[in-house]
């Protein structure tokens, strides 16, 4: 049956790996899954390795349904491998699963190839990925011509980072994802992976400790509050119709032109049935045409980006990048704003660069570090409202939160941003008694990672999105913080 | 926006104390991009609605909140206002239940309603309220030192070519008839708003449409316009022989 001389035989790998990588597997403690798992050349032609949990049987198949190989049980945890008779490069196979009658077949995440491209990987370790959206996130593609969504992920310092979903059972032994370690960036393609799927990450920290399940901090859709999950949903893909307005903005927004702005919180200006929300639909078939009767030249949404708590009003995000699901989908709110334009009404969001909850789901302690907030608590703790600061000193941090900015300009055709709570950006011992606050490089109170944060963002939303505005609440005695750098 | 709600939240009686809190804000009108927010920070935890922090009667409360409605969008810098303002919400806003239109079915607050309405409609199509918003250049005090009889009243601008409009602002019960108002230009001046209007709710004091300027200086002008002042009330006149 061999094809190999026994010579080259010999140095061929085994078709099984070492049974300490089998055991870190399968205790969810491997952090280079793509070294075990999938298909591995070896002595007498692909180890196809698989770990399936539910399943009594797994059989390699081709397209036609064809058995290429019965795959060996070699951990009770559920570990199967085998070997089939294919080519090395790109092997080709499905996988059936079998349990009692039950019987299901699923493509393999772990013969598939990498998505982020060398140069992606680059800016996001520099920082500099403006449309950090396009690649982080969970976005349905089609991979070597498979259909399924990539999921994409910072979290540097974790050892190991799974997905875990309605399409895995929640089982972080499914779905590890592989390390990009130049950017941090953990990534999979699983395919049969659908736009509404609910997910989340499993990772397990700096320390070995498996923290909270995550949500996805670059998520473009959320479960509705108070569940927490992420929803795949991709970019959102609207075909928009407002092309007149957004060429035509510069001059409706400029500083000699009268703006006149109607300031809403979408849960409740008018509620529905039984004191239900009304959705992004009805609010636009009611408060588009009240707005346009009294006269206001813009709305201003208070913020509109997924929030675990109602009481904050939104003014505690987690889910930068999701519209709150409380009023409907992604698509949704774009066709808001795309009928708020063909109104002639701008639209401006309260946008929450400052702060974050503590919610287990969120950004605190992403992989077991400090990872988004300062590690000082003198520098990354708001006691007025017992929120995390973020460290706009860390250039991946400051990239996505400038590339968050951008994200609501870009996707959604946003008109304007109204950045809050400037006034705790600008100043390191706002609302802080001496002693409690840590003076910059030259000494000063000003936080001057900050103010370039700032600056930098206000220079990349008017460049990239020319007409829009940004509007900082007020910055007490700090001139300029409106202006681009 | 603050420290003139403070003011309107004081009795007439002893506004004349805290005049400057009307007058600060041009200090720093024109440093940014600015925005002058009526914003839900002004209506949350415990410190009412706009109409609520209103004094007096009922009647003063609404009078009170349509002049000081009317003093913003006559002000330098561009408008916010948070929902319900508009129309005299009454009750501080609640995130969990829907605004009080129900409110609408009362005439004082269909009146706040109306105003906002005309208030924009001006705003949008007068370019001396609108067009140098964040200049200097785009307003003059006429008299801001009126502590006495808490009287406020100040020229707009627009660009060059463009008819300037004049306001008058009183924060008292007190009408003032035959006002000697000192203004830039001879000719007629409109006036174009009047918060004390009926259809609003006032009590329908004005100026009958129009005013003819005199060559007899006030204020260090060289015209002037003797007006009637409504109470509690803000009046909008715009030169019409540009």
């Amino acid at each position: 049956m061999t094809k190999f001389s026994s010579k080259a035989a010999a140095t061929e790998p085994d078709w099984r790996p070492g049974k300490d990588a089998v055991a870190a597997l399968v205790a969810g403690r491997h952090g280079d899954p793509f070294a075990i798992l999938g298909p591995h050349p070896c002595a007498g032609g692909v180890s196809i390795r698989v770990m399936a949990p539910a399943a009594e049987t797994v059989e390699a198949i081709d397209g036609q349904g064809q058995v290429l190989g019965t795959l060996e049980k070699l951990h009770d945890a559920g570990f199967f491998a085998g070997v089939i008779d294919a080519e090395a490069e790109s092997p080709v196979y499905r996988l059936r699963f079998k349990r009692g009658d039950a019987q299901w077949e699923e493509d393999d995440a772990y013969r598939f190839p990498l998505f982020l491209g060398e140069m992606d990987v680059y800016l996001l370790a520099e920082g500099t990925h403006r449309r950090l959206y396009e690649k982080l996130g969970a976005h349905p593609i089609t991979l070597a011509g498979t259909e399924g969504v990539v999921f994409a992920l910072w979290a540097p310092n974790a050892q190991r980072v799974s997905v875990v979903g309605d399409f895995n059972g929640w089982d972080g032994r499914r779905h590890p994802m592989r390390k990009r370690h130049d950017a941090g960036v953990w990534e999979l393609f699983i395919p049969g992976v659908h736009r509404g799927a609910y997910y989340k990450y499993e990772i397990v920290g700096v320390d070995g400790t498996q923290l909270p399940l995550k949500s996805d901090p670059v998520g473009f859709a959320a479960e509705a509050p108070p569940s927490t999950a992420s929803r795949v949903n991709g970019l959102v893909a609207h075909d928009w119709g407002d092309g007149d307005w957004i060429s035509t903005r510069a001059g409706l927004q400029d500083r000699s032109a009268p703006i006149s702005i109607y300031e809403v919180h979408l849960g409740s200006w008018r509620r529905g049935e039984g004191n239900s929300f009304l959705d992004y639909d009805r609010l636009a078939d009611e408060l588009i045409p009240y707005v346009r009767d009294l006269g206001f030249t813009h709305i201003e949404l208070l913020p509109i980006s997924e929030h675990p708590f109602s009481g904050s009003w939104g003014y505690q995000p987690i889910g930068l990048f999701a519209p709150t699901a409380r009023f409907g989908d992604p698509n949704a709110f774009a066709r808001f704003v795309d009928r708020c334009h063909a109104a002639g009404i701008g639209v401006l969001i309260d946008w929450v660069p400052a702060h974050f909850p503590s919610d287990p789901h969120g950004l605190v302690r992403f992989d077991g570090t400090a990872l988004y907030e300062h590690a000082d608590p003198r520098l990354g703790f708001h006691k007025d409202w017992n929120t995390l600061i973020y460290n706009f000193g860390r250039r991946e941090v400051a990239n996505f939160l400038e590339s968050n900015a951008l994200f609501w300009l870009d996707r959604y055709h946003i008109d304007g941003l109204r950045v809050d709570a400037v006034a705790s950006m600008l100043y390191l011992d706002y609302s802080r008694d001496p002693g409690e606050w840590v003076p910059n490089v030259h000494g000063g109170r000003e936080n001057l990672e900050a103010v370039s944060f700032l600056r930098e963002m206000n220079t990349h939303a008017y460049g990239d999105f020319p007409g829009s505005i940004t509007v900082a609440e007020e910055s007490t005695a700090w001139p300029g913080v409106s202006a681009p750098r | 926006m603050h420290d003139t709600l403070s003011y309107m939240a004081r009795d007439p009686i002893h506004r004349t104390y805290h005049h400057n809190e009307m007058t600060f804000g041009l200090v720093y009108a024109y440093s940014e991009n600015f925005i002058l927010p009526l914003s839900h920070d002004e209506v949350v935890h415990g410190k009412g609605s706009l109409l609520g922090k209103m004094p007096g009667d009922r009647w003063q409360k609404f009078a009170n909140l349509r002049a000081y409605l009317a003093f913003m969008w006559t002000h330098p810098g561009k408008k916010l206002l948070f929902m319900g303002g508009e129309f005299g919400q009454e009750r501080e806003w609640n995130h969990d239940h829907s605004l009080d239109w129900h409110l609408l079915a009362d005439e004082s607050h269909r009146g706040v309603q109306s105003l906002v309405r005309d208030l924009n409609h001006l705003y949008r199509s007068t370019p001396s309220l609108h067009q140098l918003d964040c200049e200097p250049e785009g307003f003059e005090w006429i008299d801001g030192g009126n502590t006495a009889q808490s009287l406020l009243s100040y020229t707009r601008y627009g660009k060059p070519g463009t008819a300037p409009a004049v306001v008058v602002c009183n924060f008292t019960p007190q009408v003032h008839h035959g006002f000697r108002l000192g203004v830039p230009k001879g000719g007629r001046w409109i006036e174009k708003l009047n918060s004390d209007s009926a259809g609003y709710g006032g009590s329908n004091v004005g100026n009958l449409g129009e005013i003819e300027a005199r060559k007899e200086s006030a204020h260090g002008r060289p015209f002037s316009i003797d007006i009637t002042v409504p109470p509690l009330a803000t009046v909008v006149f715009e030169h019409a022989d540009d």
